[in-house]
């Protein structure tokens, strides 16, 4: 069973952004709002990537989510209950499982395992392996069980949260991630025991 | 794995230089490049310089309703849907199928087209078909045919990879009803009969009855199914009965794809390091267990207390603190949301039967008289979420260990 991983915000740095800024942002002032993509725009893409795979819609997401952030930014409730992170990570899923859907329709993939180049010294080649082995078992997950698992692991969202962004009662977000959580416990066991 | 080495592992990407400024270049743009503004012309005017465009909004209005009444009615006459999502589809006029996520249907021919029936193949997932009494109907599957003459049932059909290949030799029996693991095709029926084929084997399922195909490619009548004699105390029952009997049915398969991944995942569990997650509620060590040697669960004498009681006891609380508290937990919480102060004790009854070299968990039941949370909602959850743990298998000798374990719950 793979262990509780650590929570965090949509920032890599584990804060929630200034809420003097915030009003400025809300008031339209542009280096407020430069402020604001440039807090997020980590959390974003890193997100974006990991559900919808590492490709070119990934910017051209990452650039709707923020455009329609900052559009309804002054709709924001700040004292709400709704964190601005959990919200604009809200805004960047449904963007991508809308694009997964798509995809879906179209009948393609865009998730595909790294390759792995034999010219590597042995400890990139066994980190591309273990890269290609995740790569692998998550593109195998459906998407919206990926955007869960992303979402709990990698962002901190809590439970009722991940509902609420993927619009599904808790207890089919918690059968998913446990789906997800066991398939990656299996990818990676297979990986350890084939190294 | 913690959060860093699965970063590491499952890097993400990068925000491009000059992100930002794109972000904020394309805010500026959008109101920087207005729509031309519109002539200023008088409708009046314009109507009056081309009087026949009095009549053009009529007639698009009227164009519309009939294009979307011709869409109504115009009978499907092939198709080909893979449900992403829970979706009905129409098959033709005498034919619905409402799809469970997942599945695929295909269909051709003029049957559908004229009414008069005709074939769908369903290569996977789970379909209900609702047909009009008197079509010639016919679904196909890679595990075998069924044919109906009008009537309600389900379809599921599972892949032979997902199902690992098992052969049928387990069963589940919750409440009463039961299902057969393994099972590449499985059909139930709500309404009219349907025959259930593959090559010369064939079975006639009736209103009520289960029915299946394996890996060896026999229809068989699943296990609880009414008989034909007992048929007609079903259909007497009505529709609140057959209702009953679905969603047992339904839960029956819930709990069979929820343990199949569990066990996959206590496989992987055995080989790691356990997890120390605590429970966010205090729970008792389990008081009592035992391996009973009698077959199907129904002997209950218990053999001697044996050196290995003290392990196997332990094991079994540090399994249910590591795989059911964390499940369990979340039902807890379910409930303090809806009444803030509950607390009290639940105490489960379950056996543990081998499969393979796993032990897993069958007959989950709740000690009315010892259990004191009153919620039927949360102590169903407490019951179906003991299903996703796994066990080491019972002694040498035992056909299963049987457990009653409390737990106590209060608010922290």
């Amino acid at each position: 069973m793979m262990p509780a991983m650590l929570a965090t915000t949509g920032h890599p740095d584990g804060g929630e952004f200034d809420s003097d800024l915030l009003a400025r942002c809300q008031a339209g002032e542009p280096a407020s709002l430069r402020a604001f993509v440039e807090h997020y725009q980590c959390a974003v893409f890193a997100l974006l990537s990991r559900i919808i795979g590492q490709c070119p819609e990934v910017e051209d997401l990452a650039q709707e989510t923020f455009v329609r952030a900052i559009g309804a930014l002054p709709g924001f409730d700040v004292g709400g209950a709704a964190r601005l992170s959990t919200w604009l990570l809200t805004i960047a899923t449904r963007l991508a499982l809308d694009l997964c859907r798509k995809r879906t329709r179209e009948r393609r993939s865009s998730l595909t395992a790294d390759p792995v180049s034999a010219a590597t010294p042995e400890h990139d080649v066994q980190r591309a392996e273990l890269r290609s082995a995740i790569a692998s078992a998550v593109g195998e997950l459906p998407d919206d069980q990926r955007a869960a698992f992303v979402l709990a692991e990698f962002h901190g969202f809590a439970l009722e949260d991940i509902a609420a962004a993927l619009q599904t009662p808790k207890s089919t977000i918690k059968t998913r991630l446990f789906r997800a959580r066991a398939k990656l416990s299996r990818a990676l066991a297979q990986h350890r025991g084939d190294a | 794995m913690n959060r860093n080495e699965l970063e590491r592992a499952w890097p993400a990407a990068e925000p491009p230089p000059g992100f930002p400024d794109r972000v904020l270049d394309r805010m500026q743009r959008g109101p920087a490049l207005p729509e031309p503004a519109p002539r200023r012309v008088s409708w009046m005017a314009s109507l009056m310089a081309h009087p026949v465009r009095w009549l053009a909004p009529p007639a698009l209005v009227l164009a519309l309703v009939g294009v979307f009444l011709l869409w109504l009615t115009w009978p499907a006459r092939d198709g080909d849907v893979l449900a992403a999502e829970p979706r009905v589809v129409s098959i033709g006029e005498r034919v619905v199928a409402e799809m469970s996520s997942g599945a695929h249907i295909r269909w051709s021919g003029d049957g559908f087209g004229d009414g008069s029936g005709g074939e769908v193949q369903q290569d996977r997932g789970e379909v209900m078909y609702r047909v009009v009494p008197g079509t010639p109907f016919r679904v196909q599957t890679p595990q075998g045919n069924v044919a109906v003459l009008g009537t309600v049932f389900r379809v599921r059909v599972v892949d032979p990879n997902e199902a690992g290949g098992e052969p049928m030799k387990r069963k589940w029996a919750i409440a009463g009803a039961s299902a057969t693991l393994g099972a590449l095709l499985w059909v139930s029926v709500d309404r009219g009969s349907v025959r259930l084929s593959k090559g010369e084997e064939e079975l006639v399922l009736a209103a009520g009855q289960s029915g299946s195909i394996g890996a060896d490619g026999i229809p068989r009548l699943e296990p609880g199914s009414p008989t034909p004699a007992a048929d007609a105390q079903v259909a007497a029952d009505g529709d609140a009965e057959r209702t009953r009997a679905r969603q047992v049915a339904d839960a029956v398969r819930r709990h069979a794809a929820r343990r199949r991944v569990a066990k996959q995942a206590a496989s992987v569990a055995a080989k790691q390091p356990a997890s120390d997650q605590p429970p966010s509620a205090p729970m008792a060590p389990p008081m009592a267990f035992g391996p009973h040697t009698g077959s199907g669960g129904s002997t209950t004498e218990t053999p001697p207390p044996t050196a290995d009681d003290a392990r196997r006891r332990e094991y079994i609380r540090r399994t249910m603190r590591e795989q059911y508290f964390p499940v369990a937990r979340d039902c807890y919480q379910e409930l303090l949301e809806r009444q803030p102060t509950a607390g009290g004790r639940v105490v489960l009854e379950f056996a543990i039967v081998g499969d393979g070299d796993a032990g897993v968990v069958d007959r989950v039941e709740q000690r009315d008289d010892e259990t004191t949370i009153d919620d039927p909602e949360f102590t169903l959850c407490m019951r179906e979420s003991l299903y996703t743990a796994v066990f080491e298998p019972p002694p040498p000798g035992a056909s299963e260990t049987t457990v009653v374990y409390p737990v106590i719950l209060a608010p922290e």
